[in-house]
Parts: structure tokens; C-alpha cells; sequence
């Protein structure tokens, strides 16, 4: 069974205008994400990626078709704290998020509204705090850390909950390099060593590439649905969307099209440089 | 200036006052400040003071940081030491030049109040600074935690104390921020008559309260995915439980409650004659 | 002479403390007339502080500032000629509107110069064709606005000045792809059009590599280089060492010399990648 499963979902928000009606946010959207997967979701601002995964936990409900949430619809109120723990999400303005003073009071807040025994919770915590590598920033105040270590703090507060499932809402957007790339191993972590299905939205292509499959959006529909290799290959189509395709990809295509026989599916830096390397040492 | 305000800020640090149990540090703090109010002789004051320093001692914390909380209130202090020199005509006479006459009442009566108040500072600055905002709410939460019999809901208020902390800090930063940018724009936050002051101030404010409404927004949003549902339930982490150390602790604040009370008894109210004489 | 000079600039954060911070430690730089300047470096490097020093918004603990050769700290009314001289458009500006009217807002620096209401009206029209906001997008709230829109009304806010030096701080921070372009074509088009001096602050080489005609680059509140685009990205590996990011398609250059291939060090589109690979497979082909 899915772990999210999206039904033919609309959804449009109210507008502040009285009589005015709003074009929907997600439109006749289906989509269903197994287990252990490692989906990201690709799209423009705007292109509705982002309600998703408030519709996906709940928070926000389908005006049309239905959300399942490993089996339950979130449209039943009874099932909510279920539903949210079952499927965490974190959000893109890190500061935003973190609700207490001391990091790792803060990640204990999750499983405190959850019920749970305080020893359990002191394992949960530390644990979380160790899988994204900051542990020895438990005692610190929030405000004093770099955006990339807020942001893993905030991963670590939806970890403690122990989510089957992690939705992350653009959660580099607002870092630098080495923020982004603290946040990237971090999420990588989570799905390759703790099984968690991870769903990532980002309109960051390399980061992207990370992922087991993407599904693109554009104007508030799925617009493409296969792994990295498959829908990069299509650069054009992903060019008429608004967005870019990796520079790797770019730089092969011009060469094959020169007849330089470089493979079709190559994505990462490494693996361009490695058949760059096999063909040269060929010849 | 805002950033002087040490009041509410906590100085982690390993100690055994940061260790005891919050309701202890409240239940102490509180009954110290009545018992500084209840200090009627300098003898006593001076065991309060001797309270303090030795708190400060365990507590590990720089007294420089200490002291940092006296600064906004120096003024307060300064005033209320004025107006008792000033009213205040018990005593020795020590100057009297023209409409101005000092005495050793008013100067001691001065002294001592600005020992209290700077008692009292300083105690509560120690309570936040030894107590991680988090961790003083769960305090309160459990002592007032009778009070929802009564439908009176403490959590909500507790909650809303914890997020008012978190986000001070956050706001400070945004606060500077826009000042800059709208001063980069030409805006005048410095010159200017009282209404033209207050004018400048309005590219200041509608930015921050619009940021503030989205922030309390999100903020709403991830507490909800957070399973958070008002405290129902609601269990913690650093449960509060006496140990051995809180009981010692508990020991302790009672000796020195009844050591100011007996002293307050025994020593008898301070008399501005004989203090001043053996000063001398 | 140079336009926009500093001379040992220094910055100590909390300065006399025990908590003080050295943000900016004996900067010296020199911007030209019509420069296109990048400054690049990872968060806490200090590039935020050198340009809040460069329009007086920041006091320096040492060193002076010079605009046309004249201390810009030389008098009060010297620094508010700088303010409105040498424009800055902070990161994220689009949290910093407030006016009730798009309108309004992209008017508040030039009232606030003195200017008459005609003239003002002028600039404010420009500056919002520079940055594609339509005349009936005037009237709307910019709090009503898509995210793109606010920051492209914010950075009108700033160039409604009609400053001689225009400085962004991370103008393209949050933006998705398309975002992104649109402002780099803007500033692009904007210093086309003008020939003022423009300084884009940014942690990614990618921003800037296209346009860039100087380049400095900031590391722990130090000039860890300058020059120009090509100059910089000879010491790319460097850049990665210091925490900057450099494009993928130089990443696959400094992969491919370190395999012990003779390829070139400025590598940085798409197209000279393209070029020097050909030359390299075409080179192969030649000595077989």
C-alpha cells in the first residue's frame, strides 16, 4: 500500500475578495508514493508543488478527490494526530519552525504533544539530533545558529516524531552553499540509512538529481513522472516549464549532437567526467 | 538599548543551580524578593547580599554578566536614591546649603534602597540566566497546574511566554534589518520633531507586523504538523522531579528564609544614628 | 581616480568587549566608473558589512571610505548625499514594503530626497519599466503581489534614487530558476542602459560569471582575491575550499585536470565547456 496516495485532487484557495474565486492551487492531481522512496517534486513558485505538502498531511483539505495517508483519509478529523505523525513535514523558512530556546528542548516538542515517556523522548531526541549531525549543538539557543543548522534542527524535530514519511518544502531555498549541502546529506541519511520515504520539493535540478524519481508540476498539474535520467532526458519539455536542466546534461547533449559518443543518461558530474574519461582513453 | 535588556535572557552553563528544579529557583526567588522587602536592618540586607554572591558563586556565571543586568535600571535606581536624599530628614545633618539639606537618614535610607532594588534585579536575572525559558514555562505549567480545575488555562499562557522568548532575539535582527534598508532609502529615524519621529517610524512598523503575521503563521502551520493540540496530554522531556539535590536545595532556601526572618527579629529595625556612627 | 575606494577599512563588531568580532579586517578596494562588480563569499565572510560600509550605513572602527575622492564620513550632510548616491538593496527586500500603494513605495527614496512631485512621478515610472512592472501594477498593494513581483518593486525602490552605484545583496536569494533570470536580465539591462556603476553581492559564481567585469572575493572579513571573471576562476578549486560554489561545468573542468587532462582553468559556461571538450576529443582523434 501507498504511503501517500493522491486521488484526483483539486484544491483552490479562498481568496480575501469577497466573490472573487481563485484558480485552483492543485488541479485533478494524482500521484501515489510507496514506501521508501525518494521522490522530489519539481516545479516553479507557483506552480502548486507547495500545497501539496500541506495537503498531504492534512493540513490543508482537497476541495475534490481524496488524500491517503497510509490508508486514511485526511479529510477524517479522528485520524489527524495519526495522519501527522505518519507523514512530518518541514518547511522552508527555518526560523520559522523552531518553536522553543534550546535546540534540543525544541525537538523534544514533537513527541511531548505526542504523549510519549520521557526517557523515550531523551532517546528520540538525541537520536534525531545525531542523524543530522547536531548533537553538539543541543544546548544551544536557536537564533545562534547559521540558517543550514536551524534548518537541520527543525528536520531533527520532525525525525523525533518518527514519521514513516518526511516532506521537505523547498528546505534549501533560503541557505548558501554549505547550508544547502549540510541539509542535503542530511535528508539523504534519512531515506538511504533510516528507510524513511522521503518526498523533496525544490525547483534546485541539482538536488534533484538525488532523488530515486521526480515528478515535475506546472500550472497546478503533474506534468512528468520518472526517474532523474528520464525526465532530464526530455530537457526541452523541462525548458518550456521555466526551469533549468543540469549543466552536465546540457554539455552532453552538444557533444552528442556532435556525434561524440557520450552515453544518454548521464546526470552527475562524476559520472559525465568518468565517460568523458572511458571515451578519451578508448581512442 | 534593547539589546542591554539581560532580563529573561538564560547563560547556559554547567552548575548545580542550573540543575535544581525550576519550581524550586521560583518558589526561592520569590520568597527571597519578599524577604529583601522584609529586610529592616543592614545586618540582614547584608545576609541577603552574602545569599546573592554566594548563588552567583555556584552558579558559574561571570559576575561581569551579572552586573550587565543592573545596567537599564541604573536610572531607576539613581531617581529613587534622589528622592529619598531628598525627602528623607532623619538623622545627623550633613549638609544644609540653601534648599538643599542632606542627612544620614536620607543617605542611608538611599543606600538601602538601592541595595534592595539591585538585590531583587539581580535575583530574577539569576533565575532566567540559571533557567532555560523552556524549562521555567514547565515550572509554571506544573505549579499552576491545579489552577485548570478552576478553568483557569495556565498552559496557553506558558506557551505563548515560551514563544514570546524564542522569537525576541528573531525580532531584534528583523528590527535592525529594516531600519537599515528604509535608512538606505533616505529615512530619518534620528532628527526631527516628536510627530515627525513617530511618522518615520510607520516603514519601520507595517513591515515588521506584516512579517510577524506570516511568521505567526508558519509558525501555527509547524506546530500543527508538530502534533500540537494545546498542551492535551502533553508530556516533557526533562520531566520535573525532586532529586536528592532539589531536597538539599529546598533545605537550604528554607534555612536562609527563617536565618532573614530571625535576623529581621533580633537585629531590630535600623536606626540612622547608630548605623551611621558605626560606619564611622 | 577611482570612484568608490576604501582604505584599510576595518569593522570590529562589539568592539572593547569580550565578545568582539573582526568583520571586516584592513579592506582595500577600488571600483571604476561603470564597473559590473561581484562581490563573492559564504555567509559570515564579511561581504555583507563591506557594502552596508559603502553607502555610510556602517561606521568604520578604522579606515575611510571615499566617493570621487571624498571621504564620505566628512560631514552629515556628506552621508546623506552618500545614502542616496551609492543605492543598497538589502537581501530579501521584499519584506521591507510598506507603502499602501506599489506607487507609494517605489516614491519613498526620492521624497525623502526632496525631490518635486513631477520629478518624483518621472523617476517612478522608470524605475519601474527598468525592473517590467506594468503602469496599472501601480495602484495594486504590493503586499498583494506574487514573490517575483515584490522583489522586482523593492529593487525599483532603490534604483528610483537614480543612485551612481547600485549595490544588491544576494538579489536572487529564494528565487526559483526563472526568478532568477529575470532579475540578472534586469540588472543587466538596467547597467546597459544607464552605464552606472553596479555591485551584485552573491555566494555563487554561477550569478555573476556571465556578467561580471571585476571580481572580489571576501573570506574570514579579508580580500581573498580580485580580478577579473577569468582571473577568479583560475583558482576555482580554491573558491571550493572556501566554501563558494562554483557551476556544475566548472566542477567537471577541475574534475577532468585532476584525471591529468591538459583542459583550460576558466571554464565556466556551458559554451566554453563545450569548445574546450571538442578541442580535446578532436586533439585525441588527431594524435592517434
Amino acid at each position: 500500500m501507498a504511503i501517500i496516495k493522491f486521488e484526483n485532487v483539486t484544491f483552490r484557495y479562498e481568496s480575501d475578495e469577497e466573490g472573487v474565486v481563485l484558480a485552483p492551487a492543485v488541479k485533478d492531481f494524482s500521484l501515489s508514493i510507496e514506501k521508501g522512496e525518494f521522490v522530489a517534486i519539481l516545479g516553479h513558485n507557483g506552480s502548486g508543488k507547495s500545497t501539496l505538502a500541506k495537503l498531504a498531511n492534512g493540513l490543508l483539505l482537497p476541495e475534490k478527490g481524496r488524500v491517503l495517508v497510509d490508508g486514511m483519509d485526511t479529510i477524517n478529523e479522528e485520524d489527524d494526530i495519526k495522519i501527522k505523525q505518519t507523514v512530518g513535514v518541514v518547511f522552508q523558512n527555518p526560523d520559522n519552525q523552531i518553536v522553543a530556546t534550546i535546540v534540543e528542548e525544541d525537538v523534544a516538542f514533537g513527541p511531548e504533544n505526542l504523549g510519549i515517556e520521557p526517557t523515550e523522548i531523551r532517546r528520540r531526541v538525541d537520536n534525531a539530533l545525531k542523524t543530522v549531525g547536531m548533537y553538539e549543538y543541543r544546548k544551544h539557543g536557536p537564533h545562534k545558529l547559521s540558517g543550514g543548522q536551524k534548518q537541520r534542527v527543525a528536520i531533527a524535530g520532525i525525525i523525533a516524531m518518527e514519521p514513516r514519511c518526511i516532506i521537505l518544502d523547498e528546505p534549501t531555498a533560503m541557505l548558501d552553499p554549505i547550508g544547502r549541502r549540510d541539509v542535503m546529506n542530511a535528508i539523504k541519511r534519512l531515506n538511504r540509512e533510516l528507510g524513511i520515504t522521503v518526498v523533496f520539493i525544490t525547483h534546485y535540478m541539482e538536488e534533484a538529481v538525488e532523488a530515486d524519481r521526480i515528478v515535475v508540476m506546472d500550472d497546478s498539474r503533474l506534468v512528468m513522472d520518472g526517474t532523474p535520467k528520464e525526465v532530464f532526458a526530455d530537457a526541452d519539455k523541462i525548458r518550456s516549464i521555466g526551469l533549468d536542466v543540469p549543466q552536465t546534461c546540457q554539455l552532453a547533449d552538444m557533444l552528442r549532437n556532435d556525434g561524440i559518443k557520450l552515453k544518454n543518461d548521464l546526470l552527475s558530474i562524476d559520472e559525465l567526467v568518468e565517460n568523458i574519461d572511458d571515451l578519451l582513453k578508448g581512442q | 538599548m534593547i539589546k542591554d535588556i539581560t532580563l529573561g535572557q538564560y547563560f547556559p552553563m554547567n552548575s548545580v543551580v542550573h540543575k535544581l528544579d525550576p519550581r524550586l529557583k521560583l518558589l526561592f526567588v520569590t520568597s527571597f524578593i519578599v524577604m529583601v522587602f522584609l529586610s529592616n536592618n543592614f545586618i540582614s540586607l547584608a545576609f541577603c547580599f552574602l545569599v546573592t554572591a554566594l548563588v552567583i558563586a555556584i552558579s558559574k556565571i561571570p559576575l561581569k554578566t551579572v552586573l550587565k543586568g543592573l545596567k537599564p535600571i541604573i536610572l531607576i535606581v539613581v531617581i529613587t536614591s534622589i528622592l529619598q536624599i531628598a525627602y528623607n530628614d532623619g538623622g545627623i545633618t550633613l549638609v544644609d546649603v540653601w534648599k538643599i539639606k542632606i542627612t544620614s537618614g536620607g543617605v542611608l535610607t538611599a543606600v538601602f534602597m538601592a541595595l534592595r532594588i539591585s538585590l531583587l534585579i539581580v535575583m530574577s536575572t539569576m533565575l532566567t540566566y540559571t533557567t532555560s525559558p523552556t524549562s521555567l514555562t514547565n515550572g509554571l505549567d506544573r505549579i499552576f497546574a491545579p489552577f485548570k480545575k478552576i478553568g483557569l488555562d495556565f498552559h496557553t499562557i506558558t506557551m505563548i511566554m515560551t514563544i514570546a522568548l524564542r522569537f525576541i532575539p528573531t525580532l531584534i535582527e528583523e528590527v535592525d534589518k529594516i531600519m537599515s534598508a528604509q535608512k538606505s532609502r533616505g529615512a530619518n529615524f534620528e532628527q526631527g520633531s516628536i510627530i515627525k519621529r513617530a511618522k518615520a517610524l510607520i516603514p519601520l512598523f507595517i513591515p515588521l507586523l506584516f512579517n510577524s503575521i506570516r511568521r505567526a503563521y508558519e509558525l501555527a502551520n509547524a506546530m500543527t504538523c508538530r502534533c500540537y493540540n494545546g498542551g492535551q496530554g502533553k508530556t516533557t522531556m526533562n520531566a520535573l522531579k525532586f532529586s536528592k539535590r532539589d531536597y538539599l536545595g529546598l533545605l537550604a532556601v528554607i534555612l536562609v528564609i527563617i536565618s532573614i526572618i530571625l535576623l529581621n527579629i533580633y537585629c531590630g529595625e535600623y536606626n540612622a544614628e547608630f548605623t551611621f556612627g558605626l560606619a564611622i | 581616480m577611482s570612484h568608490l575606494q576604501t582604505e584599510n577599512l576595518t569593522y570590529i563588531y562589539g568592539a572593547g568587549t569580550p565578545f568582539k568580532i573582526t568583520a571586516l579586517d584592513n579592506i582595500n578596494i577600488n571600483i571604476e566608473k561603470g564597473d559590473f562588480v561581484a562581490i563573492i563569499g559564504h555567509t559570515g565572510s564579511g561581504k555583507s558589512t563591506l557594502v552596508q560600509h559603502l553607502n555610510g550605513l556602517l561606521k568604520p572602527t578604522d579606515g575611510k571610505i571615499f566617493l570621487d575622492g571624498e571621504n564620505i564620513h566628512q560631514s552629515k550632510s556628506k552621508l546623506f548625499d552618500t545614502r542616496y548616491r551609492v543605492g543598497l538593496c538589502f537581501q530579501y527586500p521584499e519584506y521591507q514594503l510598506f507603502e499602501s500603494t506599489v506607487y507609494k513605495d517605489i516614491a519613498f527614496g526620492p521624497t525623502n530626497m526632496g525631490l518635486s512631485v513631477t520629478e518624483i512621478d518621472e523617476r517612478v515610472r522608470k524605475a519601474a519599466k527598468y525592473v517590467g512592472i506594468p503602469d496599472e501594477m501601480l495602484s495594486k498593494s504590493p503586499f498583494d503581489l506574487s514573490g517575483g513581483e515584490k522583489r522586482r518593486v523593492a529593487i525599483a525602490g532603490v534604483i528610483s534614487m537614480e543612485p551612481e552605484i547600485l549595490i544588491l545583496d544576494e538579489p536572487t536569494s529564494g528565487l526559483d530558476p526563472m526568478g532568477r533570470e529575470q532579475i540578472l536580465d534586469l540588472i543587466k539591462n538596467y547597467r546597459e542602459t544607464t552605464g552606472n556603476t553596479v555591485i551584485i553581492v552573491s555566494h555563487s559564481m554561477d550569478d555573476v560569471a556571465r556578467f561580471a567585469t571585476k571580481v572580489i572575493v571576501m573570506n574570514d572579513a579579508k580580500v581573498d582575491l580580485t580580478g577579473t571573471v577569468d582571473d577568479i576562476f583560475e583558482n576555482s578549486t580554491h573558491l571550493q575550499d572556501i566554501g563558494l560554489s562554483v557551476p556544475q561545468i566548472t566542477e567537471v573542468f577541475i574534475k577532468l585536470r585532476e584525471k591529468g587532462y591538459p583542459v583550460s582553468e576558466k571554464v565556466y559556461t556551458v559554451e566554453q565547456g563545450y569548445n574546450e571538450l571538442k578541442r580535446l576529443f578532436e586533439g585525441s582523434v588527431n594524435n592517434d
